[in-house]
């Protein structure tokens, strides 16, 4: 049962050196209490795609083609009146770094009581109360300790009170962007398995924006590569970036390169090559393949023509000449 | 080799902004724009306006028919209660102004900026000392200090200048302290360190560049302090009694009563001249400090 | 250059510093550890473990509480001025932050023919200038002449990651301190600045003391691993025993949150609670807990029933048991480290 469906999206930047097509002719979907990753490196438009959804984008950002919709409702074009009721209570974000936006000189328990009565403004103010306490608990933080300063808290603790505060109005779809970046291997771990707990408790659907593919695997049922603003590669997880017991099974060469620039421990202790040179110029035309230029399989078509996504298994698409057959 | 967007943006404040960007930017500004016209005009009349128009300095009315005269085809500002053509006064007076203005700024900035950087950079004991000091003479009151100064070491430009100086460096010596604080702690400091550099190449070679384009923008708003200041003394009387300058100019106007005999044309050009130099200096420092913003990214 | 097998020998480094309140922060708590000629010794653990600490101090750009510190014979504590500026020439440091590590306003060429300049080595400006060159040219920015005139904003973030190393090797030091060199750089970029370093010391017999978060990249890097925690170094062996068998409980709960075997968040089919790698947060360098610093979070601690040896005695840095006699290289600090297969 489809909760959000980005269909076609295409987002510009209007800058003084012209229009910068950051995400260009997207679409992915996400189901109800399923979570996706959306994976790439910096430069690749995810969070732009991501801040699209509960239209957050910069003033001088414009979804230039296509649409989203959200549990039936249609998003693009909605006027600022229209979209904040839906902000919180259908869709809530959490910004990379966001564990340093919270308010230092307020306590925690009333900034999470303020995002509450902001949305449901005639909800009573014992049960809103309750919430708070409910909510920190679920995010493992005692009652005792609602009441502290955010300066009062490490930075994993205070990341679970920003998770806590974007569940504040149950929205179904939570999106979160590189939220545990800045945070020590043990702490990323607690915060993503406590994402997978909520997930599972409350139903609740994820999109998690990230460029560690570890994170995504922990989380994530199915992952979308993007690079350059367009999706490379997208399919489930366990298939895509293997198991421990399954090889990985990513068809397009960036998608490769990324998975082995994480090494496995587990497998062999060998260093990767790596990729030379760095992403596409997105406010100039690029012709044919955007990976092209770094590809350690470029082929002389790449150059030429921009490759679409093809199925290559069952739920499994990539957009490379490799595996399409225009190789002849 | 490659025009690249930066991979990781640093989302760093970079003071190193080019000469270039600086001039352009500050042309777009609406308000550099604005002080550098002003500034302009100022400046081509104080500079050229003597030899353009070579007024004699020696014509002293010699009937009482040609003192205080409005303005007409021979005396284009009048006559003064002496006689002099006004307009010439204004044009040499203006260089008086200028002149002290920019000594006492270039004291004032070399003072300042040397004791920010020295301050910021070794923090510790050294910074208490001279922020103290600073603090001492930043409540100093300016005005009765310059006027006590003037009666014991007399009435000159030199002294003007000095006076003025030494008392606008602690505004210049606090910013400038402030930036340097917060770029020793960069990496790069640290890694010039751990190369063995000592102390004055780190301050000359990569400190003192980083916070030279903030240095210009203060020295624009102190060269407009410091010309006010010039002029209020030398209304008060307090100027050099043999240079003629703007401020002299009002302050002889007022003994002459021109305000009271409505002889506009004696005291709206220096005024207005004071006012002017000023506000473009001051615009121009303004737009410099826009310019140079923190949220402005140096993104080429 | 010397002639030393080892490069780099820290010996009982204190760094104490004096917190806001008057507490005593222990950022860095008697930590020895050699680093040999050629070698790559990577130094782990999350940050605010003291890791950093130790670089700065051995950069002399922190002044250590106690300690020695000794490079090619000499102890760098106990040097000033001239000495200690010579003792410099020998060790180099990187940093985490690419941009921020350059002078925006200097050039390639400005940058890397600084350290030259400073000490005044390298020759002629013609000698210099060829020198310069030559370091851009092994640190694959190429070609060297057109990227010499080019400014830090100008390049991307793995570029100018080179530039910095550029810089640090043009003096030919023997070791270069590496701080998280590849953390701010994206994913795609660090194999190659990765391999960089490995090249330079497979070329230039330079060694280095790299300093991660990510125990993957210290394995695939690293020949020995320190692994640090609060202040401390827990275990030290070559990369391939220590991620074979960790001895060191912490050692242990890092291998399995980085190789995603760890099943945090799931729930144990015994206890029916939620399992956890290790519970709670890691204690502030203010308040390092008594004895052994790990002991409030140590899964083995809970498991032998709280002893007290662990909350009284600091254990010491000692061979495990498996170590093969010929290597000796695999040491742990704890009471009771995990028995060898």
């Amino acid at each position: 049962m489809i909760l959000l469906e980005i269909n076609d999206v295409s987002i510009d930047y209007r800058t003084e050196h012209g229009t910068l097509r950051a995400v260009d002719h997207v679409s992915l979907h996400v189901d109800r209490g399923e979570s996706v990753g959306i994976a790439g490196e910096s430069g690749c438009g995810k969070t732009t795609l991501g801040l699209a959804v509960p239209l957050l984008l910069a003033q001088n950002a414009t979804v230039a083609t296509g649409s989203i919709t959200l549990d039936g409702t249609s998003l693009v074009g909605l006027s600022e009146k229209q979209m904040d009721p839906l902000r919180w209570t259908k869709v809530a974000f959490v910004f990379q770094g966001a564990m340093n936006a919270l308010n230092p000189v307020q306590r925690i328990d009333r900034q999470i009581l303020e995002a509450i009565t902001t949305h449901e403004t005639s909800i009573d103010a014992g049960v809103a109360h309750k919430r708070v306490l409910d909510l920190l608990d679920s995010v493992g933080i005692a009652p005792a300790r609602a009441s502290s300063y955010p300066h009062e808290f490490s930075g994993g603790m205070r990341q679970r009170v920003m998770i806590a505060m974007s569940l504040a109005c149950r929205p179904k779809l939570l999106i979160a962007d590189e939220p545990t970046t800045a945070l020590d291997v043990i702490s990323q771990a607690q915060i993503l398995s406590l994402l997978n707990q909520l997930r599972r408790a409350e139903d609740l659907s994820l999109i998690l924006i990230s460029h560690d593919l570890a994170a995504i695997k922990r989380v994530c049922d199915r992952v979308v590569v993007m690079y350059a603003g367009v999706v490379v590669e997208s399919g489930l997880t366990a298939e895509i970036f293997g198991t421990s017991t399954t090889a990985p099974s990513a068809a397009h060469p960036y998608t490769q390169s990324l998975i082995a620039a994480h090494p496995d421990l587990h497998g062999q202790r060998v260093l990767a090559e790596g990729l030379s040179g760095h992403p596409p110029d997105l406010s100039q035309v690029i012709v044919g393949c955007r990976f092209a230029d770094r590809c350690p399989h470029v082929m002389d078509v790449c150059q030429r023509v921009e490759p679409t996504l093809v199925t290559i298994a069952p739920g499994h698409v990539a957009a490379c000449h490799l595996v399409d057959g225009e190789a002849s | 080799m490659s025009q690249l967007p930066d991979v990781t943006p640093p989302g760093e404040f970079e003071v190193g902004v080019s000469q270039r960007d600086l001039w352009s930017s500050l042309w777009h500004d609406k308000m550099g724009r604005a002080g550098v016209i002003v500034l302009a005009v100022v400046l081509v009349l104080i500079g050229l306006g003597p030899v353009l128009f070579p007024f004699n300095p020696y014509a002293f009315g010699s009937s009482s028919g040609s003192l205080m005269q409005a303005p007409s085809r021979a005396d284009w500002f009048g006559t003064t209660e002496l006689g002099q053509n006004v307009f010439r006064e204004f044009l040499v007076g203006g260089r008086i102004s200028l002149y002290v203005g920019v000594t006492a700024t270039l004291i004032a900035i070399v003072l300042g900026a040397g004791l920010g950087l020295v301050s910021g950079y070794y923090a510790g004991w050294r910074d208490t000392v001279l922020m103290r000091i600073t603090d001492f003479v930043l409540v100093l009151p300016t005005l009765p200090l310059i006027i006590v100064l003037a009666a014991l070491f007399g009435q000159n430009v030199i002294i003007t200048s000095l006076v003025i100086g030494l008392t606008s460096w602690p505004q210049t010596a606090r910013i400038i302290r402030s930036q340097v604080l917060s770029l020793r702690e960069r990496p790069l400091i640290q890694r010039i360190r751990s190369l063995g550099a000592n102390d004055s190449r780190i301050m000359f070679r990569h400190i003192l560049p980083n916070v030279a384009p903030l240095i210009f923008a203060n020295l624009a708003l102190v060269l407009s302090g410091a010309i006010l200041a010039q002029a209020a003394l030398a209304f008060l009387g307090l100027g050099d009694p043999v240079q003629v300058s703007w401020g002299t100019m009002l302050h002889n106007a007022f003994d002459a009563g021109a305000m009271s005999l409505g002889a506009w044309w004696y005291f709206i050009p220096p005024g207005l001249g004071i006012v002017a130099m000023t506000l473009g200096f001051a615009l121009i420092g303004n737009s410099m400090e826009r310019v140079l913003n923190p949220r402005l990214k140096a993104q080429r | 250059m010397t002639n030393t097998p080892n490069v780099l020998e820290v010996k009982d480094l204190v760094v104490h510093f004096p917190g806001r309140r008057g507490e005593v922060v222990k950022a860095v708590d008697g930590v020895s550890f050699n680093i040999a000629r050629g070698e790559i010794l990577a130094l782990v653990g999350e940050s605010g473990c003291g890791k950093s600490t130790i670089a700065m101090s051995v950069m002399q750009l922190v002044v250590p509480t106690s300690g020695t510190i000794i490079t090619g014979g000499e102890d760098l504590t106990a040097l000033h001025g001239k000495a200690l500026r010579q003792a410099r020439r020998r060790i180099q440091m990187i940093f985490q932050d690419p941009f921020g590590s350059l002078d925006a306003r200097q050039t390639v060429y400005e940058s890397v023919v600084e350290p030259l300049i400073i000490h005044k080595a390298g020759g002629s400006a013609d000698e210099r200038r060829n020198r310069v060159l030559e370091a851009l040219d092994f640190a694959h920015l190429r070609p060297p002449q057109r990227l010499a005139a080019v400014y830090p904003h100008q390049l991307s973030g793995g570029q100018r990651q080179r530039v910095a190393i550029a810089s640090a090797i043009v003096l030919g030091p023997e070791l270069i301190v590496a701080d998280e060199p590849v953390s701010m750089l994206d994913v795609s970029a660090r194999a190659g600045i990765l391999r960089l370093m490995v090249d330079l010391r497979d070329r230039l017999g330079v060694s280095y003391m790299f300093i991660t978060h990510d125990l993957a990249v210290a394995w695939v890097v690293a020949d020995r691993i320190a692994v640090v925690y609060l202040g401390r170094i827990v275990e030290i062996g070559t990369s391939e025993e220590l991620v074979a068998a960790p001895a060191h409980p912490y050692t242990k709960a890092l291998l399995a949150v980085s190789g995603g075997d760890d099943r945090t968040g799931e729930i144990d089919p015994v206890s029916g609670e939620i399992i956890e790698v290790l519970p709670g947060e890691t204690p502030s360098a203010a308040k390092v807990p008594p004895g052994c610093h790990f002991h409030p979070r140590c899964p083995r601690y809970a498991e032998l029933g709280q002893p007290e040896v662990c909350r009284v005695d600091d254990p010491v840095l000692h061979l495990t048991n498996k170590s093969d006699v010929k290597s000796q290289t695999h040491e742990v600090a704890c009471h009771f480290p995990e028995e060898p297969i």
